[in-house]
C-alpha cells in the first residue's frame, strides 16, 4: 500500500531528525507512528538525529527522500514543504552572506549544507523534500508545545502526500 | 579592523564574526602595550547549561543519560568519565569484554570527532577554502572520505551505543545490550577502508605548509603501560605530574574568569598552562600507539614538531585515526560476547572521581553521591575549558605576527590557530570577535 493505502515497493526514505527530547525539535519522531506501517506503504523512515552529507551519499542514484525537521522562525504549528533543491539556494545564499551563518554550530551540518554538499559531491543525490514544522520551545523533556502537538495530523496528512508523490516519481 | 580610542587605551577592534568552523560562541580581546601583545582574554558568552546541578538528585544511571548530552560530538567522553568514577566509588569490577567494548566505543567517538575535524574543519584552513563545501569542488575525494570515515565512527557508536548521537546503552557495570559477533563483524569493511584512508591522510597532512611557531608545551593526559589512553592510566604530564585519574583535583583547579560563562583550569601550584589533546597524547604516550599508527607518524619525520607546533595538531588527529580505527578492527577480531552485559551493583555513599580521554583531552568528572545512592554534588571539567589558558597564552605570541598584518589576514591566521586546538566550546560552555587594546 501507499502511505495512503496502496501496495508498493518502498521507495522513499523519510530522514527523521532532531532530538526526540527537546521539546518541538522531536516532531518528525512523534509524527512518523501517525503514518501507515512502513512495510506497506511504500517507504522507510530513518531516524538520522542530526542529518549530514552521507545520509543522502548512502541512498542509491537518483532515490527520492523527505527530510522531516522542526523550524525556527515560522508561525508554530505551520507545515513549510518544499523541494530539497530550494534548500540548496539558501546554502548559497548563506555562503554569500558570511554574517548570516555567525551562530551555526560547524560540529552538526546544517540541513541546506547537507544538501549542498551532497549534491557537489553526487549530482543526482539528495532528491526530493524538505518539510518542516514551526516551533514554540526546545527545552528539556519530550512534550511538544500545544500548537505543535496539534500540527501533527496535518504533518503526517502531508507526509502521506509527499510519499505517494515521490513514490510515483514525481519530481521532488 | 577598527581602530577606537578609549580614554588612554587605543583599542584595536577586528570582527572575526566567520569562525563557523569551531564550535559554539566567543570572542578574543588582544591586549597591546608599547607594540607587543601582552595578553589574550578569551571571552565565552554562550550561555552557561547548568548540567552539574541538572544530574543533582537522580541516580548515577540517570546521570550517564544525561551526561551524554552535554556534547553530540563527544557524548561517550561524557558517559565514560561518569561511569568509571561510580565504578571507582562503588567497588565495580567489569568484565574484559566489556572493557574491550569500552574501549571500541571511545575509538568510534575519536573517529568520528578527528574524521570531522581533519577533513571538513581544519583541511580548508590549509587548503585555502572558506568551507568543506567550497573545499568539495576542488577536493572532492578529500571530503568524501571525510565524511565515510565519520560515518564509521559513528556506527561503531550507534551499534555499541543503541544510537550514534547522545548513546543511550553505556551504564555503570557495562552496557544495557552488548552485540553479537555478527553485528561488530559488519563493521569491518567501513573500518578497513578508514583505515587505509586514515593512512593516506596521515601522509598527506605530513605534506602540507604548516604555518611558523613554535613553543614549548606542558602537556597533560592519561598513560597506560600497554595501551594508547582511553579510559584507563595515570594522569602524568611531561613537567612530573603522575596521579590517579581520580585525582585530578589534587593537582589542578577550576577558577573563574572574567567576560567568560565557561571556568578555566590551571595548575595548583602555579605552574605554566597545559595543554590536552591529540599532541599531548602524542607527547606523550606515541610508544603506545598501535604498531600502524607508530609507523605513520614515524613516516611524516614530525613527532617532535608536534610537541612544539599547534598548527601541525592535524597531524596528530591523524596518526590516531589510524590507531583508532586500527584498534577499533583488532577489538571486533577478537571479541567474544560477555556472559552478562553489566555487572550488578549496589551504590554507596562518598565520592566518585574520574578522568577519561575524550578527542580533545582529558575530561574530568567528580560526583558526591548521598546515602540514598543519588547524586549531591557534581563537577564537570571538559577538555575544551582546561585547554583555554594554554590558548590564551600561544595566543600572546601568535597575536604579535597579526599585528602588521591586514584584517583579512590576521582573522584567517588567528582563526586557523584556534581550530587547531579543536575547541568545543559549548561544551566549555565560544565563535570569535577580536579585539586589540593598545594602552
Amino acid at each position: 500500500m501507499s502511505a495512503t493505502g496502496r501496495s508498493m515497493k518502498p521507495r522513499v526514505t523519510v530522514f527523521l531528525c532532531g532530538e526526540a527530547h527537546r521539546g518541538d525539535d522531536g516532531v518528525a519522531f512523534r509524527a512518523a507512528p501517525l503514518l501507515a506501517p512502513e512495510a506497506q506503504a511504500g517507504y522507510r523512515a530513518e531516524a538520522v538525529g542530526r542529518l549530514d552529507a552521507q545520509h543522502f551519499l548512502d541512498l542509491a542514484p537518483g532515490a527520492q527522500c523527505i527530510v522531516v525537521d522542526a523550524v525556527a522562525g515560522i508561525t508554530p504549528g505551520e507545515i513549510l514543504v518544499m523541494p530539497l533543491d530550494r534548500l540548496t539556494m539558501l546554502a548559497d545564499a548563506r555562503s554569500a552572506d558570511r554574517s548570516v551563518s555567525r551562530r551555526r554550530s560547524s560540529h552538526g551540518t546544517s540541513v541546506e549544507d547537507a544538501v549542498a554538499l551532497a549534491r557537489m559531491l553526487r549530482p543526482d543525490s539528495a532528491r526530493g523534500t524538505f518539510v518542516g514544522v514551526g516551533t514554540a520551545r526546545f527545552d528539556l523533556g519530550a512534550d511538544l508545545s500545544p500548537p505543535v502537538a496539534a500540527a501533527l495530523p496535518a504533518l503526517a496528512k502531508t507526509l502521506a502526500q509527499e510519499i505517494d508523490r515521490l513514490a510515483l516519481g514525481e519530481a521532488g | 579592523m577598527n581602530d577606537a580610542v578609549r580614554g588612554e587605551t587605543r583599542e584595536r577592534r577586528i570582527e572575526v564574526g566567520q569562525l563557523t568552523r569551531v564550535e559554539g560562541e566567543g570572542s578574543l580581546r588582544l591586549f597591546v602595550r608599547d607594540g607587543e601583545v601582552v595578553e589574550a582574554r578569551f571571552g565565552i558568552f554562550e550561555a552557561p547549561r547548568y548540567f552539574e546541578r541538572l544530574v543533582v538528585g537522580r541516580t548515577p544511571d540517570e546521570v550517564i543519560d544525561i551526561v551524554a548530552r552535554i556534547c553530540g560530538i563527544c557524548p561517550i567522553a561524557y558517559q565514560m568519565s561518569a561511569v568509571h568514577a561510580f565504578e571507582d566509588l562503588f567497588g565495580v569490577r567489569i568484565d574484559p569484554a566489556v572493557r574491550a567494548l569500552r574501549r571500541l566505543i571511545y575509538c568510534g567517538e575519536w573517529i568520528e570527532s578527528h574524521g570531522l575535524h581533519v577533513y571538513m574543519l581544519h583541511a580548508p584552513d590549509f587548503l585555502g577554502y572558506e568551507s568543506a563545501l567550497a573545499m568539495a569542488a576542488d577536493h572532492r575525494q578529500l571530503v568524501e572520505h571525510g565524511l565515510q570515515m565519520k560515518k564509521a565512527g559513528n556506527d561503531i557508536i550507534k551499534t555499541l551505543g543503541g544510537r550514534a548521537i547522545h548513546p543511550v546503552s553505556v551504564r555503570v557495570g557495562g552496557f544495557y545490550r552488548v552485540p553479537r559477533r555478527d553485528e561488530l563483524a559488519a563493521l569491518r569493511p567501513a573500518l578497513e577502508r578508514a583505515h587505509e584512508y586514515a593512512q593516506d591522510t596521515v601522509r598527506w597532512v605530513a605534506g602540507l605548509t604548516i604555518p611558523a611557531f613554535e613553543r614549548d608545551m606542558r602537556f597533560v593526559s592519561l598513560r597506560h603501560p600497554a595501551e594508547y589512553p582511553f579510559n584507563d592510566g595515570r594522569l602524568v604530564s611531561n613537567d612530573g605530574v603522575d596521579v590517579a585519574p581520580s585525582a585530578w583535583d589534587t593537582v589542578f583547579e577550576e577558577h573563574q574568569v572574567q567576560g567568560s560563562n565557561a571556568l578555566h583550569a590551571r595548575s595548583k601550584d602555579g605552574r605554566a598552562p597545559y595543554l590536552l589533546g591529540a599532541p599531548a597524547r602524542i607527547a606523550l604516550c606515541a610508544d603506545a600507539l598501535h604498531p600502524t599508527a607508530r609507523e605513520a607518524l614515524g613516516a611524516t619525520g614530525m613527532a617532535e614538531r608536534v610537541k612544539t607546533n599547534i598548527f601541525a595538531s592535524i597531524v596528530a588527529r591523524s596518526v590516531e585515526l589510524v590507531h583508532a580505527t586500527a584498534e577499533a578492527l583488532d577489538i571486533i577480531e577478537a571479541y567474544r560476547p560477555p556472559s552478562e552485559p553489566f555487572t550488578p551493583w549496589r551504590a554507596r555513599p562518598g565520592v566518585g572521581a574520574w578522568a577519561t580521554e575524550a578527542p580533545r583531552g582529558l575530561c574530568f568528572h567528580r560526583y558526591e553521591v548521598d546515602g540514598e545512592g543519588r547524586i549531591a554534588h557534581c563537577a564537570i571539567v571538559p577538555p575544551t575549558s582546561q585547554n583555554q589558558a594554554a590558548i590564551e597564552a600561544d595566543l600572546v605570541v601568535a597575536g604579535q605576527a597579526v599585528l602588521e598584518m591586514s584584517h583579512e589576514a590576521a582573522t584567517r591566521h588567528l582563526e586557523h590557530m584556534i581550530r587547531s586546538y579543536d575547541p568545543c566550546i559549548s561544551c566549555a560552555t565560544h565563535f570569535l570577535d577580536l579585539t586589540i587594546e593598545r594602552a
